[in-house]
């Protein structure tokens, strides 16, 4: 917080500057110089940035800083100051983010209204938002939450003013909630694909190539998406005798590779494939 | 078979102490077996004691939403924060508002976290506080192009040793100015103060 005060000071002497300046050489708005010794090393202008938490953040400060009610702001004047704040942020070479312009494009226009007469509106009761009302419910959320935003950062946290006590429990009983499958029980499992894949074979198939890396890519894809499979989800029936093992082939290896794995929830229940994350 | 106070009263003692988060009065009462469960009222009667004990204690029994834990008394830190190798994380003005806005309007949209702020919401922040499960999506607020809602977390109350959200540090304190404020509106002159 100290830097952030620092800079603010630093800013504000040279906004002071620059309006004193401008004051001097009889209110040129368009010559606002910087004086020529005037230099800050470029690692500043980032924490400059970070001084502000954004244009409702400088607003409040420049209220503040005035003494002015944010219920009642003298917006003219707080425009000035807010332009040229702007103004010696851009000069040096500061790129403001955009909500930084936009606020000053509303902050004009609110001044731009309060010099025109109220508009004549026809129904009564179409009352319009009076815009400087509105920025004040703003300016007045926010400096609410910058409020807690402070207190929450001093109350207690746990590891920097609260450590939580834990002593050692008693050896934790190892709980077995899957049964492991062995390479028995998925050969089995494996038999039982190919046999239904014979039943349903068609007569005539044609060749293609397989190749278990395809394969391993394929499978890793599948459970992605689905997260677990049923063994026999894994296979594609139709692509013969070649493929189903090519298949295989490539779950061993996966498992191997510790990028899935198999469990069931008991010894006679489907075998299911899961994804190691 | 029913098991006397100061026996309760250790077992409670000792599996708070012992379980890695908070435990609730719930996860308490099914440690024991059916015939030998205390009641709700038991075990709320035996922590207040506990409690009672801690009085004298560096440490003290804190509730943390719905469940329990041990915990060191804040005024303490200075020697102990000495154990702890890693030093505590700073968080970023820009993130300690993000989050309380989320604490305090919750549910919200991004959409509603830069309204208030005026400046658009990090990734990172929102990112951070994500992963440190401080908060979490709570579904899809419905209006066109369904932006996701976020809410607080129980994480959150426990990193922030808060007992519910109504705990949270700046509540009365945003009572007592609310009230000033009206109170200030009304004895306030209607002169606008422009130019």
């Amino acid at each position: 917080m100290f830097v952030a005060t620092l800079v603010r000071e630093t800013i504000d002497s040279l906004a002071g500057d620059v309006i004193n300046i401008d004051q001097g050489s009889g209110h040129k708005p368009d010559a606002i110089p910087i004086p020529g010794d005037f230099y800050i090393p470029a690692d500043a202008l980032e924490v400059i940035t970070q001084a502000f938490e954004g244009p409702l953040d400088l607003l409040l400060y420049l209220i503040r800083k005035n003494k002015f009610d944010v219920l009642n702001i003298p917006v003219a004047e707080i425009a000035e100051q807010y332009s040229r704040y702007i103004d010696l942020m851009q000069k040096i070479q500061l790129e403001l983010a955009g909500e930084y312009l936009a606020m000053a494009a509303t902050l004009a226009y609110i001044k731009s209204r309060s010099l025109l007469p109220p508009k004549p509106t026809d129904e009564d009761d179409e009352e319009e938002v009076d815009p400087r009302q509105e920025l004040a419910k703003r300016l007045e959320e926010y400096d609410r939450i910058r409020k807690i935003a402070m207190l929450l950062e001093s109350s207690p946290r746990v590891g920097r003013d609260i450590f939580v006590a834990n002593a050692l429990g008693p050896p934790a009983p190892r709980q077995v909630l899957f049964e492991t499958v062995e390479l028995v029980d998925l050969i089995d499992a494996f038999k039982s694909v190919l046999r239904i894949a014979e039943l349903s074979a068609p007569i005539v198939m044609k060749r293609q190539p397989l190749f278990v890396k395809d394969k391993v890519q394929l499978i890793r894809d599948r459970l992605k998406e689905k997260g677990q499979l049923r063994f026999d989800q894994l296979f594609e029936k139709n692509e013969g005798r070649t493929g189903l093992v090519v298949t295989f082939l490539a779950l061993l290896e996966l498992i191997n590779a510790n990028q899935i794995y198999a469990a069931q929830a008991s010894s006679d229940s489907p075998i299911h494939i899961h994804l190691n994350d | 078979m029913t098991i006397n106070f100061q026996e309760l009263k250790n077992i409670v003692e000792a599996a708070i102490l012992t379980s890695e988060v908070p435990i609730s009065i719930k996860q308490v009462r099914s440690l024991f077996s059916l015939d030998e469960c205390p009641s709700k009222l038991e075990i709320e009667r035996v922590i207040l004691e506990i409690q009672r004990d801690c009085d004298q204690r560096g440490i003290e029994l804190k509730k943390i939403g719905n469940s329990y834990r041990f915990q060191s008394r804040t005024e303490y830190s200075k020697w102990l924060c000495k154990l702890s190798e890693i030093r505590p994380r700073r968080y970023s003005r820009a993130l300690m508002e993000t989050l309380s806005i989320i604490a305090f309007r919750q549910p919200v949209t991004r959409g509603d976290i830069e309204n208030i702020r005026g400046v658009s919401v990090s990734t990172e922040i929102m990112r951070t506080l994500l992963s440190n499960e401080w908060i979490e999506q709570a579904g899809h607020k419905q209006v066109p192009g369904r932006p996701a809602l976020f809410r607080t977390t129980s994480r959150f109350l426990e990193y922030f040793n808060l007992e519910s959200l109504d705990d949270l540090p700046a509540l009365d304190l945003l009572e007592r100015q609310a009230t000033q404020e009206s109170e200030a509106i009304e004895s306030a002159d209607d002169d606008s103060g422009i130019e």
